[in-house]
């Protein structure tokens, strides 16, 4: 059930209708009803992972219990840790360690077939066992206290807007909301509407545009000319921005509609005028959650250049890891740690004016697709081979998603100071539900809406 | 109600009202009924036809017909098939017969399958069954083309889900922007396969009310009106012809149309009509169809050379004329001494002689 599906509108349309009517006078009630709502949609998802949500579930509540209430806490911090890990590592790594040491075996001339074992990806494996392991951590280091109520802290992993592709909550900012009263808000419902529509726009009208022209032309790449190619790895930027950051709003809008907020994941990012400023604007609640776990406590910038360079590195190493099992994705993160070091220790400012150095930013961000889009390093070498011909010169061809990526970078622009460009409108109410309708038609008529596209960001 | 009721009602109100742009392309959608599905559910009388409903008000006009003139012989296939005249079967099959003729474009195995599926489960005997196979649809895929079948053949498409399929497929900008410049200047995009195609419209009174076939002296007359040029294929010669590509063949779909004729007794002929891009289907095919039907059932008329030196072979790019089909139909049931063993040698020599002109 994608977000961008009709399936999905009337799914919220009944939770947010039995949420505010006959369940907002009693809080348990609608916090056991959004967590059997969340089940109920992970299993139209993948019905064969929902135990294995439960159980993690259960687990995180029992740990974070016995972590303050007992004297081995820190013990239980790694039992509980090693748990989250271990889900992670057997569901999304098992086949990626498993076929390197195949390979690995067999050119030292040894069979190993026994090590090979197809396992199925769960969805939002990778953003619920994060969510897990804050919650843990920062139960031990009593930023938050544990949660008595097995339901709370099933809700805050499962919760459903977030659940598939985050942003990844922290404990105190998602599960302090569910243990208060949650007041019904017109405007924030609105605003919820909105944020919703806007996020429609980013996924259909653009990243699904952008979308049909990238995998044509990188598909075929001896047909295109360079420049096209080029091209198209900048349209890529559009489309996995524009379909992660969309579906982050409609996550975020879907929340809105339930009195519920959560974090941002994106601020404006392609208009960033460095590196640094990039990764501070694009998926911040993953890079908050590295910095808080991983850079800060590995000592982040305090123990001298080297070890900052180190910690960076391990970081977006990481990153690159989370985001996928492949050699692909860890040189991406190489790629994106060597870029943020030599930044930093060179101190390098792209920008005489903020606008050059968004262009030098995005120049990177495309060049850095190079790696993370191809499945293979053959493919990343196949696509800079192309790239590395007299047609770089020509005009690029394949102009049509500018159609919509314009009006986005304008209305970002525009709206820079606001949590979403639609979050304050002109005041004629007609003005506004004009801008609705075209929106509306855009997102109509943009794309073959025949077949949705899923969630770039769902693999993950 | 309390005052926090009725806000969460007023925003529920409003964002229905918010919908008005979708209401409003609905509306548009009803209004034009661009596919003649939305008002033509029944019956060739109710409309005219677009090759995006033929199928549908096809398998309509069988079910409005089937008790006053059950129907029980079926001619089905590609729409290569509209050249078939039921007249000219009947002096085969016997003027006690019923002919109904099913008119669909592009008809893959399984759909074919599916309309007799339709008609066992209506309770009508099929006793004479004509089909026509062609390389070009052998390997359609029933689900490549879901809007052009009848919402009536399977389960999974039930009513809505039909219709809802063909509002979705108005919602392509191409095809949007094409339905109103045609409504508001009457301007007819190129003809052939996609937007052209919504606007080859076939008249109600083209179509026999009873056998559901086409006239064709009106759709040859309309195109020669419109520019066009019929084709002139009269010999092919043996290098001209091609197999087509291999494609998925669906076992399963012929497998299922045996069992179903078996069970009827049916009288039935398969045809793999001739082409004028010359192109056949692989001999491996072909065999694998045998397999399945028995080689008496088969008829492989793909490198058929009528005796039409000097006239017209082929009415547009894909469709051969009425003389051809004639001359198919007497060709084929010339072939029934093949089923009978007191085969007579005159037919043989006749079919041979005839086939070499």
């Amino acid at each position: 059930m994608g977000f961008n599906s009709l399936s999905y509108a009337f799914f919220v349309a009944i939770v947010f209708v039995v949420y505010w009517f006959p369940l907002r006078r009693n809080l348990r009630l609608q916090n056991l009803f959004l967590l059997l709502s969340s089940l109920c949609f992970y299993s139209l998802w993948d019905w064969r992972f929902t135990g294995l949500l439960m159980a993690a579930c259960l687990v995180t509540w029992f740990v974070g219990s016995r972590i303050r209430d007992s004297h081995f806490g820190r013990l239980w911090l790694v039992a509980g840790v090693t748990v989250d890990l271990a889900i992670l590592v057997v569901f999304k790594y098992f086949n990626f360690f498993s076929h390197g040491l195949s390979e690995l075996l067999s050119l030292a001339g040894f069979a190993a077939d026994w090590v090979t074992i197809d396992i199925l990806l769960p969805v939002g494996v990778s953003f619920f066992t994060l969510q897990s392991i804050s919650y843990l951590v920062d139960v031990y280091r009593r930023v938050t206290l544990p949660s008595g109520s097995v339901v709370v802290v099933a809700t805050y992993l499962s919760f459903f807007p977030q659940l598939v592709a985050g942003p990844i909550e922290r404990p105190q900012q998602l599960i302090g909301q569910l243990q208060r009263k949650r007041a019904w808000d017109y405007p924030l419902a609105v605003e919820g509407m909105r944020q919703i529509l806007w996020g429609l726009f980013k996924k259909l009208a653009v990243a699904d545009l952008c979308g049909l022209y990238v995998d044509r032309i990188l598909g075929n790449t001896g047909y295109y000319g360079a420049s096209t190619i080029v091209f198209a790895l900048f349209l890529f930027t559009f489309q996995i921005y524009g379909d992660f950051s969309g579906y982050s709003d409609i996550a975020i809008g879907t929340a809105k509609l339930l009195g519920i907020r959560l974090t941002p994941n994106f601020r404006y990012p392609l208009w960033s005028a460095s590196v640094a400023e990039f990764w501070r604007r694009w998926h911040i609640t993953l890079m908050n959650w590295f910095r808080d776990y991983v850079y800060i406590p590995m000592g982040g910038s305090r123990r001298g250049t080297v070890n900052t360079a180190v910690n960076i590195t391990v970081v977006f190493l990481l990153s690159g890891l989370w985001h996928g099992a492949s050699f692909n994705f860890v040189m991406w993160g190489l790629f994106w740690a060597v870029i943020m070091n030599i930044e930093r220790i060179a101190d390098i400012h792209f920008h005489p004016t903020r606008l050059f150095g968004c262009l030098c930013v995005n120049i990177v961000l495309a060049a850095s697709w190079v790696l993370f889009r191809p499945e293979t390093l053959a493919d990343s070498a196949l696509i800079l081979r192309s790239v590395c011909r007299a047609s770089i010169f020509e005009m690029p061809t394949g102009l049509t998603p500018l159609m919509t990526v314009v009006p986005m970078l304008i209305a970002e622009l525009l709206g820079r100071y606001e949590e979403f460009p639609l979050k304050r409108l002109m005041k004629p109410v007609w003005a506004r539900w004009l801008l609705y309708a075209a929106i509306f038609y855009s997102i109509v008529f943009a794309v073959d809406s025949s077949d949705p596209t899923d969630f770039i960001y769902f693999q993950f | 109600m309390n005052k926090e009721s009725r806000s969460i009602l007023h925003f529920i109100f409003r964002s229905l009202a918010a919908c008005w742009p979708l209401l409003l392309l609905i509306a548009v959608y009803v209004a034009i009924d661009p596919f003649g599905v939305v008002f033509n559910r029944t019956g060739h009388h109710v409309g005219s036809r677009l090759p995006y409903n033929k199928g549908n008000l096809s398998t309509g006009a069988y079910v409005d017909g089937r008790v006053t003139n059950r129907y029980d012989s079926f001619i089905l296939g590609s729409s290569r098939t509209i050249r078939f005249r039921t007249a000219k079967w009947q002096q085969y099959i016997g003027e006690e017969s019923s002919p109904f003729h099913f008119d669909a474009s592009d008809d893959s195995p399984e759909g074919i399958y599916l309309k007799l599926r339709f008609i066992d489960s209506m309770g009508d005997t099929i006793r004479n069954a004509l089909i026509e196979l062609s390389p070009h649809s052998i390997h359609e895929p029933f689900a490549k083309l879901p809007y052009r079948q009848p919402w009536r053949l399977t389960p999974a498409i039930d009513y809505p889900s039909f219709q809802f399929s063909y509002l979705k497929d108005f919602l392509h900008w191409s095809l949007f922007k094409a339905v109103l410049d045609y409504k508001m200047t009457g301007a007819v995009p190129e003809a052939g396969h996609g937007v052209g195609l919504l606007f080859a419209e076939y008249p109600a009174e083209r179509y026999d009310p009873v056998t559901n076939e086409e006239s064709y002296d009106m759709a040859e007359r309309r195109f020669l009106a419109a520019g066009g040029k019929l084709g002139m294929s009269p010999l092919f010669a043996d290098s001209l012809f091609k197999p087509s590509k291999p494609g998925n063949f669906d076992r399963s779909s012929f497998t299922a149309m045996k069992e179903i004729f078996d069970r009827h007794g049916t009288d039935y002929r398969i045809i793999l009509g001739p082409s004028p891009d010359h192109m056949v289907l692989p001999q491996a095919y072909i065999d694998e169809l045998k397999s399945i039907f028995g080689e008496e059932h088969i008829y492989d008329m793909s490198r058929f050379r009528p005796a039409f030196t000097g006239k017209m072979t082929f009415f547009d790019k894909t469709h051969f004329t009425v003389e051809v089909g004639d001359a198919l139909i007497d060709s084929v049931y010339m072939e029934k001494a093949k089923t009978n063993p007191n085969k007579s040698k005159i037919s043989c020599m006749s079919r041979s002689v005839f086939l070499f002109l």
